[in-house]
């Protein structure tokens, strides 16, 4: 969305009106997705629209450009993914649904090896089970989020240099994961 | 690890700048030109915020009713806050209402108990300065209510005709008695009963009924109820 639109489109969303919404939900709907993918799959879903229903309730009340509004969701999304993690944390163990597991990535993950045709869900794989949770939540908030280091910083609160040492040893841990997988497989262009 | 061929000896394989950093995590940089060991790490990145396709479909799924039910919860939240503002601003009006009574209730009582000339001296000075301001007379402490007429106390004078041994006592009225005052508050009298023996008139004040025992000479000077 470009920015000029971005402030006529929030404030009819804040009136109600479904072509806003809609379009901050075409905007944003992905990144959150895979967001919360890249963190945690299982709840993903459930989380993203719990994501959207809290900020409809308080979205009379932002008030800010289309970066803190980014900033804004991410942040309900992460707050809401830690809420829901702590309620499951105190129910019994759940067997993970067979169909849940379509997510995850076999060893042979063709994902892993044609990088050319790499889908975004084979990516967002790659990035959780590569890198440690805070590396991954760094990454994906840069990336996804297209939010600065500070912003991610306030998100996370931690020091903007912290962010930085975790997005640098991330991004190493990955390009190390991915140049071991690539010599062992035959036809995979690194 | 050993350095892939081609890598300076003792230099890092891995090492990345800050710079080179930043703008892989921005996108500014295309597969083909990253750091060799980082050009997977660039298409990862871009993969990930690569638009739905095909093949991510599912995450289009359902857009109709996600943004029919956000769009409810959007729209009901401008009711829901009227109504909470016009609750507030209707018990305010209560509260103001409420306290208005309170204080012209405490005016109206003060201000009687005051042109009664019945509060404490100190309430009483204060009332009558204030009021005093707006027009009202209002008496001081230690004075006489405004509109009661000063009674006319003579000194009594000891009757040689009445004694207290006399069959007459406690039946006949002294020879001068002031003029009985039965609405005044501050009609002289002890208040006790006990005759003001030798006090001069214009000091014996009290308040109530100042009922004189019988068999008194002088009956002292009360309400009017002196029996």
């Amino acid at each position: 969305m470009a920015t000029t639109e971005f402030a006529p489109v929030l404030a009819a969303a804040q009136d109600g009106a479904q072509w806003a919404i809609a379009a901050l939900w075409r905007d944003l709907h992905p990144r959150l997705l895979r967001f919360l993918r890249g963190l945690d799959p299982l709840i993903a879903e459930d989380v993203e629209a719990e994501t959207w229903l809290v900020a409809a309730r308080d979205l009379s009340m932002f008030r800010g450009d289309e970066q803190q509004f980014r900033a804004w969701m991410f942040t309900i999304a992460r707050n809401r993914l830690i809420d829901s993690r702590r309620r499951e944390a105190r129910r019994p163990s759940v067997a993970t649904p067979p169909e849940a597991l379509h997510d995850r990535p076999a060893d042979d993950d063709p994902a892993v090896t044609a990088l050319d045709v790499l889908s975004a869900g084979a990516a967002i794989a790659l990035v959780r089970d590569c890198l440690p949770p805070l590396q991954a939540e760094v990454i994906l908030l840069r990336v996804l989020g297209g939010l600065d280091v500070e912003e991610v910083a306030a998100i996370l609160g931690k020091r903007p240099g912290n962010v930085r040492v975790l997005q640098h040893r991330g991004l190493r841990r990955l390009a190390k994961r991915l140049s071991h997988e690539a010599p062992e497989r035959p036809g995979v262009t690194p | 690890m050993t350095p892939p061929v081609g890598t300076p000896s003792g230099m890092e394989p891995f090492a990345l700048d800050p710079g080179t950093a930043e703008r892989l995590v921005a996108g500014a940089v295309d597969a083909g030109d990253a750091p060799p060991e980082y050009r997977a790490v660039a298409r990862v990145l871009h993969a990930l915020r690569s638009a739905p396709d095909d093949v991510d479909g599912v995450e289009w799924a359902g857009e109709t009713e996600a943004v029919e039910r956000i769009a409810a919860v959007v729209v009901r939240r401008p009711a829901r806050t009227r109504r909470v503002r016009r609750t507030r601003r209707s018990s305010s009006r209560v509260a103001r209402l409420a306290a208005a009574a309170a204080v012209a209730a405490a005016v109206c009582v003060t201000g009687g108990l005051a042109s009664a000339g019945s509060l404490p001296e100190p309430a009483q000075n204060a009332a009558s300065t204030v009021l005093g301001t707006v027009g009202i007379s209002v008496p001081t402490g230690g004075e006489e209510p405004a509109g009661v007429q000063e009674p006319a106390i003579t000194a009594p004078v000891p009757s040689p005709a009445v004694t207290p041994n006399s069959p007459d006592a406690g039946t006949s009225a002294p020879t001068s008695v002031a003029p009985p005052a039965p609405s005044s508050p501050a009609a002289p009298g002890n208040g006790n009963g006990v005759p003001a023996h030798g006090t001069p008139p214009s000091t014996a004040k009290g308040h109530g009924n100042g009922h004189a025992p019988n068999g008194s000479p002088t009956a002292g000077v009360g309400n009017g109820k002196s029996r």
